[in-house]
C-alpha cells in the first residue's frame, strides 16, 4: 500500500521536490566554494536567503506530501479507499526521507569530501544532521500539516501558533523579567533546547497519532496551542539545568581550589572606577531617614530602574594554564536566621568581562538589585551573598600556524588556515572540522626574537555534547586576532608590518568542571555603603 | 442484511441530523435512500463509512459495526459521491494505476470496459474534467473491485439527461450482484432501478421497504392527497404526501 502512495505523490509533487533539490545543491555549492574565509561578498550575502528560501521550500514539501491526503474533512478519497492508517502515515514520512534527506545526504557526503575529509569520518555526522532536521523540523512540519487541510489553512493556524507564543513570551518576559527564560544566553542553553526539542518531537508524535489514527482535529488544535504554550512557560530553573551540566563535567573536582571571596581590603579604598553602565542611577545619598524615597523622586523615571553598585572580590587557586567563566551570579539579601529576604539574578558582570585568568584575581564584580529591594531592605543590616555557577576550563592543547598562509591539519580544530585581513589589522584563523568545535580557544601573536602580544581569548560558552548543525555538516572557527588598532590607541609589540616572520600559538581550552562557589559579605546597610563612585563598602 | 442501522442519532452542536434512524438494508438489493436536501442522507451515508461517528446508535455494515471499519472491510465497498475530493493535479490513467495499488482484487478488464463505455481520457487531468466526466470516473473507479456493497451519494446529481441514461443503463447493469444503496433526491430516475426504498425528513424515517410493499403503504396517503390526472402512485408523490404527514403538526411516530 505504501508504494502506489509514493508513486501518486511523487507524480504529483516532484516538481517541488526539484525545486528542494536545487536549492539544497546551490546551498551546498555556495557552502563549498565559499572555503574557509567565506569567499566574496555577494555569494556570502546570497546563502542567508538561499538558507531561507531552502528551508521554506522543504517546509512546504513536507506540508505538500501530507496535504495530499488531508486528514481533516470528510470528502476526502482516501477515506473510502482500504489503506492502513498507518501504512498512510509511515509512506509520508517515507516520501519526505526519501526526496528530502536522501539527496541531502549524498550533496553533504560530497561537500565533506570536497573538503578533504574522509567519507568514513563524515558518515556518521552526515547522517546524524539527516536525522537532527527530520526531528527538529520535519516532523514538527508534519504534525502542523496534519491538523490542517490546505496550504493556506496551514498559513494562517501558523500564524496563529506564532501570535500566541509572541503574546505568551511578551506575558512571560513581563511578569518574570530576567529569569522568564533562566538558560537563555548561557552555555547550558543546549538541555533547555533538548528539552524542547523532545517536548516538540513527542507533542508532533501525538498529534499525529490523534490524527491518523483518530482524525480528531479539534483535539490535536488544541494540543498545539497547549504545547505552543509549553515551550514558551516550560522553562528549566537554572539550578536543575546547571546541576545537570554539573554532573556531566569530565573532570569532577578540578576546581576544587578555587575560591570567591568578598575583598574587605580594597573596600575601604576609595573607588575611582564607577560602575556607570547603562544609564542606571549610579549616585545614593548618605542619610537614612526617607533617603530611598528621595532618591527616587529625584531620579524620575528611574524610579523602577535596578541599583546598580559594585563589590570587590576576589578569585584565589586559579592556575596559569586555566581559565574561568562565570555563566551567571545571584545576589541575595540574608536575614537574621541566614535565609535569603531576597534572592534573584544578578546581571552584573565582572569587571572585566568575559573569561577570568590567573593574572587578573582581583576584580569589581558589578551588582543590579531591583528598586523595590533597594526601597525595602535598604535601610537594614544585612549580609549580602552572591552565588557563582562557574566553569574550569583547562588548555588542553596547543597549535602553531602561520600567521599568513598558515595551514594546520588537527584532529581538534580540523582544517585551519590563516590570512591578514584586508585592512590589515588583523590576521584571520579559520578552521573547518567534522564534529563538535571548541567554543574557547585562545590566540597568541608570537615574533621570531620570542617576543608576544597578549592572548586573545575567544570564547563564546557552549557546553552542548552534541552537534548543532542543521544546514552544513562541517562546523567552523572564526577568529579575527588584533595586531594593529586603527584608531591607534592600542598598541601591539607585534604588528602587522612584519606579518610574514609572525606565528600563531593557538590554545584550545576544554572544560574541567562545572562548579558553584558563593561569597558572603559582612553586614551592610545598602543605603549608607553604596558610595557615591557606586562602589560598595561596609557600614 | 448487508446494512443494519439500530436506533442512529447524530447531533452537529444543537442540531440533531438523525434521530433514532433504524434501516435493515437487504443483500442484493437496489436500495434508494430518499430525502429532501438536508434530511440527513449524506451523514447517514458517512457514518456507514466510518468517516463520521454516531452520537448514538449502531450501525453494521457487512456485520462489522462501522466504528470499527478498515482497510478489510473497505476493500469490500465501493463509493461514489458528487462531493468527493479526487486529486485535481492527477491524471486519470495516473489515478487508476495508484487505485489498482489500493486493492488486492482489481480486474483490469473490468476497468478497461467502464473506461471504454464511459470514455474517460487516460491522459486528461482530473481537475481538467467536467463535473458529469468526474462522476463518471468517480464511478468507473468504484467497481473493478467488484464490492459487495456499492454505495452513491447523489450520483444523478448536476448530470444531464444523457449522462444519467449512460449511468442507469450501462453502469449499473455491470454492478450485477453488488448491493448498491443509493441516496438521492433525484426521484425519477430511482424508481426505474430500486428494488427497494426508504424516506427520511429531517432525521426520521419515515417509511422503508420493497417498491411491492410502498404502494400498498402509500394508497391511504395518496387519497388524502391525491393528484388530478394520475393514473399511477409515483414515488414522487408517495414522498411528497409522506412529508407532508410527517411534517403536519399532528404527526405521529413515523412507522
Amino acid at each position: 500500500m505504501i508504494r502506489p502512495i509514493l508513486r501518486k505523490d511523487w507524480s504529483l509533487l516532484w516538481p517541488l521536490v526539484a525545486i528542494v533539490v536545487v536549492l539544497q545543491i546551490a546551498l551546498t555549492w555556495f557552502a563549498h566554494s565559499s572555503g574557509l574565509f567565506g569567499g566574496e561578498l555577494a555569494p556570502r550575502e546570497l546563502r542567508r536567503p538561499l538558507t531561507m528560501a531552502w528551508f521554506a521550500a522543504i517546509g512546504a514539501l513536507v506540508a505538500a506530501v501530507v496535504h495530499q491526503d488531508p486528514i481533516p474533512g470528510v470528502d476526502q478519497d482516501w477515506l473510502i479507499r482500504p489503506v492502513p492508517r498507518s501504512e498512510l502515515l509511515l509512506s509520508k514520512l517515507l516520501f519526505v526521507v526519501l526526496v528530502v534527506c536522501g539527496p541531502m545526504l549524498v550533496l553533504d557526503c560530497a561537500r565533506v569530501l570536497a573538503a578533504g575529509f574522509s567519507l568514513s569520518a563524515a558518515l556518521p555526522v552526515v547522517l546524524y544532521k539527516e536525522v537532527y532536521l527530520l526531528i527538529c523540523f520535519v516532523i514538527p512540519v508534519m504534525a502542523l500539516a496534519a491538523i490542517t487541510a490546505t496550504m493556506a489553512e496551514l498559513l494562517v493556524f501558523g500564524a496563529a501558533l506564532l501570535a500566541i507564543f509572541a503574546a505568551a513570551l511578551s506575558a512571560d518576559a513581563w511578569l518574570l523579567g530576567a529569569e522568564h527564560c533562566p538558560t537563555c544566553d548561557s552555555g547550558v542553553s543546549w538541555i533547555q533546547h533538548v528539552l524542547r526539542h523532545a517536548g516538540v518531537l513527542v507533542g508532533a508524535g501525538v498529534v499525529l497519532a490523534v490524527q491518523y489514527y483518530h482524525r480528531r482535529t479539534t483535539v490535536s488544535r488544541a494540543l498545539a496551542v497547549i504545547g505552543v504554550l509549553a515551550l514558551v512557560f516550560g522553562q528549566l530553573p537554572w539550578r536543575v539545568a546547571f546541576g545537570v551540566q554539573r554532573w556531566l563535567s569530565p573532570a569532577p573536582h578540578a576546581a576544587q581550589a578555587i575560591h570567591f571571596a568578598y575583598d574587605e581590603e580594597r573596600s575601604r579604598a576609595p573607588q575611582q572606577e564607577s560602575a556607570a553602565a547603562s544609564g542606571l542611577p549610579q549616585s545614593t545619598p548618605r542619610n537614612t531617614d526617607g533617603a530611598a524615597e528621595r532618591y527616587f523622586e529625584r531620579h524620575g523615571p528611574a524610579r523602577t530602574a535596578p541599583v546598580l553598585f559594585q563589590l570587590p572580590v576576589r578569585i584565589d587557586g586559579l592556575k596559569p594554564d586555566e581559565l574561568l567563566l562565570v555563566d551567571r551570579s545571584d545576589v541575595a539579601l540574608l536575614g537574621p536566621d541566614g535565609m535569603p529576604r531576597y534572592r534573584g539574578l544578578n546581571p552584573g558582570e565582572l569587571d572585566r568581562p568575559g573569561p577570568v585568568q590567573a593574572a587578573g584575581l582581583a576584580l569589581m564584580q558589578a551588582i543590579a538589585l531591583p528598586a523595590r529591594v533597594y526601597r525595602d531592605l535598604g535601610a537594614e543590616q544585612l549580609p549580602l551573598r552572591l552565588d557563582y555557577s562557574i566553569t574550569l576550563m583547562k588548555v588542553r592543547s596547543q597549535h602553531v600556524i602561520s600567521a599568513t598562509d598558515g595551514v594546520l591539519r588537527t584532529a581538534e580544530l580540523g582544517a585551519c588556515a590563516t590570512r591578514p585581513d584586508e585592512s590589515g589589522s588583523s590576521i584571520q584563523l579559520r578552521c573547518q572540522k567534522i564534529g563538535l568545535m571548541p567554543f574557547c580557544v585562545g590566540v597568541t601573536v608570537r615574533g621570531p626574537e620570542g617576543r608576544n602580544n597578549p592572548e586573545f581569548l575567544q570564547c563564546d560558552p557552549d557546553y552542548r555534547p552534541y552537534l548543532p548543525t542543521l544546514t552544513d555538516a562541517l562546523n567552523r572557527l572564526a577568529v579575527d586576532v588584533p595586531v594593529r588598532d586603527p584608531t591607534g590607541l592600542t598598541h601591539y609589540a607585534l604588528e602587522a608590518a612584519n606579518i610574514g616572520t609572525l606565528q600563531l600559538l593557538i590554545k584550545v581550552y576544554a572544560v574541567q568542571e562545572h562548579a558553584v562557589r558563593s561569597l558572603v559579605t559582612p553586614r551592610i546597610r545598602l543605603i549608607e555603603a553604596i558610595t557615591r563612585e557606586g562602589s560598595l563598602s561596609p557600614g | 442484511m448487508i446494512i443494519e442501522a439500530h436506533e442512529l442519532a447524530k447531533s452537529y452542536g444543537g442540531f440533531a441530523a438523525l434521530r433514532g434512524l433504524s434501516l435493515q438494508v437487504p443483500e442484493g438489493s437496489v436500495f434508494a435512500l430518499l430525502g429532501a436536501n438536508g434530511a440527513g442522507k449524506t451523514t447517514l451515508i458517512k457514518i456507514l463509512l466510518n468517516i463520521i461517528g454516531p452520537t448514538s446508535g449502531v450501525v453494521r455494515v457487512l456485520g462489522t459495526d462501522s466504528r470499527e471499519m478498515g482497510p478489510a472491510l473497505l476493500a469490500n465497498i465501493g463509493y461514489v459521491s458528487e462531493s468527493q475530493l479526487l486529486p485535481r493535479r492527477l491524471r486519470v490513467e495516473e489515478f487508476f494505476r495508484y487505485l489498482r495499488g489500493c486493492y488486492q482484487h482489481w480486474d483490469r478488464e473490468t476497468e478497461a470496459a467502464l473506461r471504454r463505455q464511459l470514455q474517460l481520457p487516460a491522459e486528461r487531468r482530473i481537475g481538467a474534467l467536467s463535473h458529469g466526466m468526474r462522476m463518471k470516473m468517480a464511478l468507473a473507479c468504484a467497481l473493478p473491485f467488484r464490492p459487495r456493497l456499492l454505495i452513491l451519494d447523489e450520483p444523478f446529481s448536476g448530470l444531464d439527461a444523457l449522462v444519467r441514461e449512460e449511468l442507469v443503463s450501462g453502469f449499473l447493469q455491470r454492478a450485477q450482484e453488488t448491493t448498491i444503496f443509493l441516496s438521492s433526491h433525484e426521484l425519477d430516475e430511482v424508481e426505474r432501478i430500486a428494488t427497494h426504498v426508504a424516506f427520511i425528513d429531517a432525521g426520521q424515517l419515515l417509511f422503508q421497504g420493497s417498491i411491492a410493499s410502498l404502494n400498498a403503504h402509500a394508497e391511504p396517503l395518496l387519497q388524502e392527497n391525491a393528484t388530478p390526472g394520475r393514473q399511477r402512485a409515483a414515488l414522487r408523490d408517495v414522498f411528497i404526501a409522506m412529508a407532508r404527514r410527517a411534517r403536519a403538526p399532528d404527526a405521529a411516530t413515523p412507522p
